[in-house]
């Protein structure tokens, strides 16, 4: 089991090596930089102090170096203008826009996409898990059907759309918060328990409709792996040992309809961070989101590497979480190589 | 297989002629009478609700204390029945009519008549029941403890410490060389003989009234089959509960039971004490499947012409081959299976050469590395020849490569899953010739390869106006026959065929052994016959060679083998094979002594230990048997 821990570990980290190249590079792409883009701007209103700070930085960035250079610098392999100082070291870069470093401008909004994003994981399994076995039970039935149509809808309806609605009815009817992720009153002050209580009243209506969208697919799948598993010879075992039926569900086909549900967990996180970008600003959350999409858009290089980089090491967390739990859940692949 | 199995198997005298039932048994009340039972399926495409009757009025009565076969071929409807006591009918079918009265104790209950909360009360307390297939029948999730163990909490409300010394006690009693072990263990880590003593474990545990056993040895070998048969008879002994058996073997029915039903297309044709049915059976269709049933004797009174190794077609000289289990460590090596230690054959033309062995033995690598399909470990020696001298497997050019896919043809084991659902016969059995039209230039036309394509037909005995329809439209046999054609099709020297009647029926398998007789002397084919049944190779093989662990264990002339094998491996094989004749009861002690497949632990000097086998050593002209010297 260590042994399968530490074989993932490593995966991991050759993983995130690949995906940090690709994410500079591609960053990268479109001619020009942050930097560059200011200069010129500069330039045109003439404030010579300003290009001289704009080319200050540009050296301390090392964005007179080739591409590949910058990567290693980045990284933190090859020393740059302050010696060995990137990511390796604990050194996230600099955010040409905010003129910060990234993790001050980042702080508190990694943490908030994290429990967003948790918390709609947690929506979607709650949600999908019940729905998902009541549909294979009930398969080719009128409450099977329901579900499906409950599940399309919320596939098919625009996520912002539905955080408009949710935000103007939730609002009218059960007074819940428009927007943010937490009261004003409560920003930049110590976590309080009625600090708490605000972030989880505004939790409800992203978690909703973050979550929604995952849901439908989910159910889909959860409800094909049991059709598979309950009428497999097992089963017909189980019920002729005299199990009932509810426990006969439980004990065996969910059982193994579980596995392909576990492996997901990976998945979902890098489709809820880019997914829901758009309700991030319609809902005004400080989430990565709409961070990313700025940075992007302004060519701000280790902000948008940053961001990215992290999604995909939270994506590799969530595969890692995924492969454990599987290994717990199915004798097969925790002793795989005891058998035979 | 366990070591207590074993020695528990000598003591055991399978259904010995003293437990045959005396004719007045029958009198005392069935534990379980069904009277006049009917299934019924929706009639496939019919939208008016009619419905097929898939069994059709079928009673029997099973006595306490006794074994109860059910036997019929696929589709008699005798596996419904036995699902039907149990409630476990596919959700289609439907109980039109007929009782099934439970008679336990003197409370008399329908079967069909409890309700949901009831039936579960005597399904695995009551009556219990055991499946073909051990290792889909347990749940990969769970140890075999819990598994057992469940049934106790359903129907005892017992757990915890209690619960689990009964179910070691019940491993104990099934056999289980460790309980402890087997009560941690996964069913994956099981062999196929242990993972059917844990079900029989499961079965027996809250100790049932019935056994239902549905064909329990069928996805066995030859040899666990005759120990597990053995222990379900003692168990009953023990236990005096009553066993109704469904199997489609009548080598087993003559071993394992006291009484036969006969079942063919849903109605019971003939019914009886298994001795009386056996020895002078009356329907016309119980007089069919004994004689379809492959008997060693009868095959060796056939003419066979003599046998030399001259003019060989294929020559294999000492063939290896190591598979690298993909499951290595991160650090350690990946672990090497070696499955095949040193095979040497040789088949000469014309003739067929059979290898014989159980499951894990190496025989389908054989098959495989023949057919080229993968390469053996260097060191060994494969040539084939076409008749213009032999061939180095391992170097042909590629223009003798394409002859070589021409003249080595595969016939396989299971017709069901090689002929594609979605190509016609037609196009299945002109796919080769269009592959090969730039060797054979009368394949070009297309009217050429129609023409070859209904006188393959007409060679397995299929009408040809059937060539537009898709394999579905034919049942096991007839599309073992149309494999047989493919395999024919571009005219082969060497047909290999891989357990080419495992999946059948005994009447069918009869019918495709008579085929392949019948083209081997009308095409002059030499066959490499691959089989775990020695009964089944006796009729075609001139030559046996028995695998096991990955070499050859003996060789001899099929006469000479079965007149007097040398190799406690082949006797145990030989005499683990069931035959219907209540005379002649499966011999346990010698099918212990070398079942197993543990050379280690074979009498000297058969013993070796398993990393060097012995060598082979000829104890008379043609006949070699693997003992120190």
């Amino acid at each position: 089991m260590i042994r399968y821990f530490g074989r993932k570990l490593l995966t991991m980290a050759g993983t995130l090596a690949i995906v940090s190249a690709l994410v500079f590079f591609i960053i990268n792409l479109p001619p020009g930089d942050f930097i560059s883009n200011q200069i010129a701007t500069l330039q045109a209103s003439g404030e010579e102090g300003s290009i001289a700070k704009a080319q200050f930085l540009r050296e301390q960035y090392a964005l007179d170096k080739p591409l590949w250079q910058q990567y290693f610098i980045w990284v933190g392999v090859m020393p740059g203008a302050n010696g060995f100082s990137g990511l390796l070291q604990g050194d996230f870069g600099w955010s040409f826009e905010f003129d910060r470093p990234v993790t001050e401008v980042l702080g508190e909004s990694i943490w908030l996409t994290i429990i967003v994003n948790f918390a709609a994981i947690l929506f979607i399994y709650a949600v999908a898990l019940p729905l998902g076995v009541i549909a294979a039970v009930y398969a080719g039935r009128w409450l099977d059907y329901v579900i499906a149509f409950v599940g399309y809808i919320g596939l098919a309806t625009p996520n912002f759309l539905l955080a408009l609605l949710l935000l103007y009815y939730g609002r009218i009817y059960l007074g819940l918060p428009i927007g943010g992720l937490m009261d004003p009153v409560y920003e930049n002050q110590p976590w309080t328990w009625d600090k708490v209580q605000s972030v989880l009243a505004h939790l409800i209506i992203p978690t909703i409709v973050i979550g929604t969208s995952g849901t439908a697919s989910m159910i889909r799948r959860l409800r094909a792996n049991m059709l598979d598993e309950m009428h497999k010879p097992y089963v017909t075992t189980a019920k002729a040992k005299g199990l009932g039926p509810t426990q006969r569900l439980v004990r065996y086909p969910l059982r193994a309809a579980l596995n392909p549900f576990v492996a997901d967990i990976g998945n979902l996180l890098p489709s809820l961070i880019s997914g829901s970008v758009l309700v991030s600003a319609v809902l005004s959350l400080p989430t990565l989101g709409p961070v990313l999409l700025d940075a992007l858009r302004s060519q701000d290089t280790y902000l948008a590497g940053f961001i990215l980089l992290f999604a995909s090491a939270l994506t590799l967390v969530g595969m890692l979480i995924s492969d454990l739990l599987l290994a717990l859940l199915d004798p097969r692949i925790r002793f795989g190589d005891r058998a035979r | 297989m366990s070591t207590s199995a074993e020695t528990g198997a000598q003591t055991g005298q399978g259904v010995s002629p003293e437990a045959t039932p005396v004719q007045g048994s029958a009198s005392a009340d069935p534990v379980l009478s069904v009277r006049d039972l009917a299934i019924t399926f929706p009639s496939p495409g019919s939208r008016s609700g009619e419905r097929d009757k898939v069994v059709d009025g079928v009673s029997f009565a099973l006595p306490e204390a006794r074994t109860l076969a059910i036997v019929g071929e696929s589709g008699s409807g005798k596996s419904l029945t036995a699902k039907a006591l149990m409630g476990l009918l596919p959700e289609t079918a439907r109980i039109d009519q007929g009782q099934a009265i439970l008679n336990d104790g003197g409370e008399t209950r329908d079967l069909f008549q409890l309700d949901g909360r009831r039936m579960r009360a005597v399904r695995g307390d009551r009556i219990a029941m055991i499946f073909q297939e051990p290792m889909s029948s347990l749940s990969p999730f769970h140890t075999i403890g819990q598994q057992v163990e469940e049934v106790l909490e359903i129907h005892e409300g017992e757990s915890g410490k209690a619960a689990k010394a009964k179910c070691l006690e019940q491993f104990k009693r099934v056999g289980f060389p460790s309980p402890e072990r087997a009560y941690d263990a996964y069913p994956f880590e099981l062999s196929g003989g242990l993972r059917q003593r844990a079900m029989i474990a499961m079965a027996m545990i809250c100790r049932p009234k019935i056994l239902v056993a549905d064909e329990p040895t069928t996805a066995l070998d030859v040899s666990t089959q005759a120990l597990i048969l053995d222990l379900i008879d003692q168990l009953r002994e023990d236990s005096q509960m009553s066993v109704l058996l469904i199997t489609h073997d009548l080598g087993v029915v003559a071993n394992a039971a006291h009484y036969v039903t006969v079942m063919s297309k849903g109605r019971v044709v003939e019914a009886g004490a298994t001795a009386d049915v056996l020895s002078d059976p009356q329907h016309l269709y119980t007089k069919r499947l004994i004689a379809a049933a492959p008997h060693i004797e009868a095959s060796l009174s056939l003419e066979k012409s003599g046998f030399a190794y001259e003019d060989l077609i294929f020559e294999a000289k000492d063939l290896r081959k190591t598979y690298v289990s993909r499951k290595g460590g991160f650090w350690a090596p990946p672990q090497q299976i070696p499955a095949l230690r040193g095979v040497d054959m040789r088949i000469p033309r014309g003739k067929t050469v059979a290898l014989v062995g159980e499951s894990g033995s190496g025989k389908s690598t054989v098959a495989k590395i023949a057919m080229r399909q993968e390469a053996p470990d260097p060191g060994g020696s494969l040539s084939y020849n076409p008749g213009d001298g032999p061939q180095d497997l391992a170097n042909l050019t590629s223009e003798q490569l394409s002859s070589f896919r021409r003249q080595v043809q595969i016939v396989f084991q299971d017709p069901y899953a090689s002929l594609s659902p979605r190509m016609t016969v037609q196009d299945i059995l002109t796919e080769p010739m269009l592959i090969h039209q730039e060797e054979i230039p009368e394949f070009k036309s297309r009217s050429a390869r129609i023409d070859r394509a209904r006188a393959l037909m007409r060679k397995v005995s299929l009408p040809d106006e059937m060539l537009g329809r898709f394999p579905h439209a034919f049942s096991g046999g007839q599309r073992q026959r149309i494999s047989i054609a493919r395999a024919l099709a571009l005219e082969p020297k060497l047909l290999i065929c891989d357990e080419p009647t495992s999946a059948l029926d005994v009447s069918v398998q009869a019918q495709v052994l008579d085929l392949l007789e019948d083209l081997r002397s009308e095409l002059g084919l030499s066959y490499l016959f691959i089989s775990h049944d020695l009964a089944v190779v006796a009729r075609l093989a001139d030559e046996i060679a028995v695998m096991c662990r990955g070499v050859i264990v003996e060789q001899a002339t099929t006469e000479k083998l079965f007149a007097a094998p040398e190799h406690p491996y082949t006797q145990a094989l030989i005499a683990a094979a069931p035959e219907p004749d209540i005379d002649k009861p499966l011999d346990l002690a010698k099918i212990a002594a070398g079942a197993g497949a543990e050379p280690e632990r074979w009498p000297e000097p058969f013993a070796y230990p398993r990393e060097t086998p012995a060598p082979m050593t000829e104890i008379a002209p043609g006949h070699r048997v693997r003992k120190a010297a």
